[in-house]
């Protein structure tokens, strides 16, 4: 992974003199540096955003091209800064693009084999593609160094080997302990650097990411000037109007994020009715959404309880499942706890009624009861996973009866969509995976050998 | 205050507040593990006034609200010029729903920082929890107008203050702020649908109806849309044509994405409507 480093950073040693002396002499002319690496924002099947961060201000050049060694094609903005941002538009479907980062004067990144961007595919289309699911990942901000952190962030290195993450959700709590802009380097840009120059990067915002505060002082927390989500339906999905909550379309999967800590999330506010609307125009096969409070959880936190958990769950739920919502994503609690299919529930664990709101008691493993199989957009049938373990664990009593398995390990969550499959794992700090489920959306009731085709053949 | 009365005012507060907060915390890990760090670092440096504004702030978030105003307080005794204290005790009064103590604080806090958005958007709520509408949406304009990311949330609750005394047409400009602001989104659309609609300006609301065809949104629910403006304005022969076209492109859908309770609802409500547009209504209708 690597790590920026301010160019007057202190240190001493022969090493590290050696170190800073070749640094600075691999310093373009302008004596401009990166202080945050080149990171991949609102990627579509046609477009792209990159930002990056230097010391010095300056205008802004995007290279970018199919051969690493020929960018043929720039984008320029004229602004003088040090936040930089360009979008270029125009792309194909799923192409890889090479890609440099730099200024009219000078590149400061990029132009080689490892800064490069997948476009997603085609809206609708059936490609397969990865996503890395990170909840509460965030443990190292304060320091800069944190061992749980780093053990899953390696674990799913080494469980993706050369496959192409197409794109990394970040569940809230991305940066302990209130989303500083310097947690945010520590335990985001150093921690997945790597990462994140070749895969977007989507978020929801967490209770730490707003240092805890809830409505009125949430406009300037660092989140919403190191992200740039899409307002006006720039991504797929209905226009927004903040980057609170968004949608965005990748091949035939409508991804839907909530914001459960600083927004209205009563029925008739501002979010769920425009959720309510979003649904209502999706055409796409599946549904996900994630947001950071937990609908239902018995791990850190008890979705019985706190009013977050609460209302997502008795006013968010009902609207995403009348429309067919295949998964839900969420942290909070750090832990990892994963229901069978469900729907309906929309109480208190106490209220849990299994003869009713059980679609499929099975694990939903392929190798075991059998995949989860849905027809269309069926209602009320879904999969809830919380996964809020990424950096830390903090136990609980994990006994929510919606769960199919409630685990106090750490680990990241793994989806991989294919067409009308969809398979998750969840990959410990150890390597191990130690949950895995499958769905298989058909258009219609399948038969029993039909069924067996499509997962064995 | 000498400095060592101030050191044993604020070793005494700590001292108090680490019990309670044995006693009392435990709704939220996170925060209770956060003013568990702050306390011992208060053990070493009771006079470190930041980290007892940290702690009132985590306190507040907490709802523990009395012990945030005593660090407030212990804070405003040992540096009596640390800024924002009125402002930090009038989040907590609002809370407490002590809203006149919040009023005064926040009047007097954006005397000196009239561009503080979040401070006026506070004031503003406080204004309408005392009902004094007027400097509500005074206050509530002047918050927008100092935001440098205004979501929609702010416009709709401008927009509703206005039309809760009866200022439909400044209540529709706001909307209208908010879609030159921030595009034409949805909820926006809809609350000025909603006022357009209720001051009788029902070509204006099918006006805006049919802007949202170019917006994305689901067009048979947009067509239940005009049809219910349609007949609410006597126009039931259109209304009914609107209907049928939204039960049409219904029932065109793939079998499973009809099935979905939303959609069945809105097919049931296409019906109902359908219904209520009785044959002697639709001769009236076509009558020259």
């Amino acid at each position: 992974m690597s790590t920026i480093h301010p160019r007057n950073a202190p240190g001493r040693g022969g090493i590290f003199s050696l170190l800073l002396c070749l640094a600075l002499c691999s310093l373009p002319a302008s004596g401009q540096i990166l202080t945050r690496s080149p990171y991949l924002q609102m990627g579509t099947a046609t477009s792209q955003t990159v930002r990056w961060r230097t010391d010095l201000a300056t205008d802004s050049r995007l290279q970018f091209g199919l051969d690493p060694d020929h960018l043929s094609q720039s984008a320029d903005a004229a602004a003088v800064t040090t936040e930089h941002s360009v979008t270029i538009s125009g792309l194909l479907p799923s192409t890889r693009y090479y890609y440099s980062v730099g200024s009219s004067a000078a590149r400061l990144a990029g132009g080689d084999a490892t800064h490069y961007f997948f476009t997603a595919p085609a809206v609708a289309a059936s490609s397969a593609f990865r996503v890395w699911v990170l909840g509460d990942a965030g443990t190292a901000g304060p320091s800069g160094v944190n061992a749980n952190q780093t053990a899953v962030r390696n674990a799913y290195a080494s469980f993706n080997g050369a496959q192409y993450t197409n794109l990394i959700l970040m569940l809230g709590d991305n940066a302990y302990s209130t989303g500083t802009d310097a947690e945010y380097q520590n335990a985001v840009f150093n921690m997945y650097g790597g990462f994140l120059r070749q895969s977007n990067l989507w978020s929801t915002i967490g209770n730490h990411d707003t240092a805890h505060a809830t409505t009125i002082d949430v406009d300037t927390v660092p989140y919403f000037s190191i992200f740039s989500f899409p307002t006006g339906g720039e991504a797929g999905g209905l226009a927004s109007g903040t980057e609170k909550y968004y949608a965005f379309n990748i091949g035939n999967v409508h991804f839907v994020c909530l914001d459960s800590m600083t927004s209205d999330r009563s029925p008739g506010g501002a979010m769920l009715t425009w959720l309510n609307a979003d649904l209502a125009a999706n055409r796409q096969k599946w549904t996900v959404a994630f947001w950071h409070h937990p609908p239902y959880s018995k791990g850190s936190h008890n979705s019985d309880t706190e009013s977050q958990l609460i209302a997502m769950r008795e006013n968010a739920l009902p609207i995403l499942e009348r429309y067919g919502v295949d998964l839900v994503l969420s942290g909070h609690s750090h832990s990892y706890e994963r229901s069978y299919l469900i729907g309906g529930h929309y109480g208190s664990s106490a209220t849990w009624n299994p003869a009713t709101m059980r679609r499929d008691g099975g694990s939903g493993q392929v190798a075991g009861s059998g995949a989860y199989r849905k027809v269309g957009n069926a209602a009320q049938r879904a999969v809830y996973a919380v996964t809020g373990s990424a950096g830390q664990i903090a136990g609980g009593s994990l006994n929510h009866p919606a769960m199919f398995v409630s685990l106090n390990m750490l680990g990241s969550m793994v989806l991989d969509f294919s067409g009308n499959r969809l398979d998750a794992r969840f990959i410990r700090e150890t390597g191990a995976v130690a949950d895995s489920f499958s769905m298989i959306k058909t258009d219609r009731a399948m038969t029993l050998g039909s069924l067996q085709t499509l997962l064995f053949d | 205050m000498s400095p060592c009365e101030s050191r044993c005012v604020l070793q005494v507060a700590v001292l108090t507040t680490v019990l309670w907060v044995q006693t009392e915390i435990s709704a939220h890990p996170a925060i209770e593990q956060q003013i568990h760090d702050i306390n011992r670092a208060l053990a070493a440096a009771p006079a470190d006034t930041g980290l007892v504004l940290r702690r009132a702030e985590l306190f507040f978030q907490h709802e523990q609200y009395k012990a945030a105003l005593d660090d407030l307080a212990a804070v405003e005794r040992i540096a009596p010029g640390t800024p924002d204290l009125a402002y930090r005790r009038a989040k907590i009064y609002r809370e407490m729903k002590r809203f006149d103590e919040a009023r005064i604080l926040l009047e007097r806090h954006v005397a000196d920082h009239p561009a503080n958005a979040p401070a006026q958007r506070l004031l503003s709520r406080t204004y309408r929890d005392l009902e004094l509408f007027d400097q509500a949406v005074d206050a509530g304009r002047k918050a927008i107008e100092s935001s440098a990311r205004p979501s929609p949330d702010d416009y709709l609750e401008l927009a509703a203050m206005q039309r809760s005394s009866g200022a439909h047409p400044a209540a529709l400009k706001t909307i209208e702020q908010g879609i030159s602001k921030l595009g034409s989104i949805i909820t926006l659309q809809l609350a000025a649908i909603a006022i357009e609609e209720q001051t009788g300006r029902f070509d204006a609301a099918l006006q805006r109806i049919d802007a949202l065809k170019s917006a994305g949104v689901q067009e048979e629910s947009r067509l239940v849309w005009r049809a219910r403006v349609l007949t609410r304005s006597g126009r039931a022969q259109e209304a009914r044509e609107n209907c049928l076209q939204a039960k049409t492109a219904l029932l065109a859908q793939a079998p499973q994405r009809r099935a979905t309770p939303a959609n069945q609802e809105l097919l049931a409500e296409i019906d109902s409507l359908l219904s209520k547009d009785t044959p002697s209504n639709q001769h009236r209708v076509q009558r020259p």
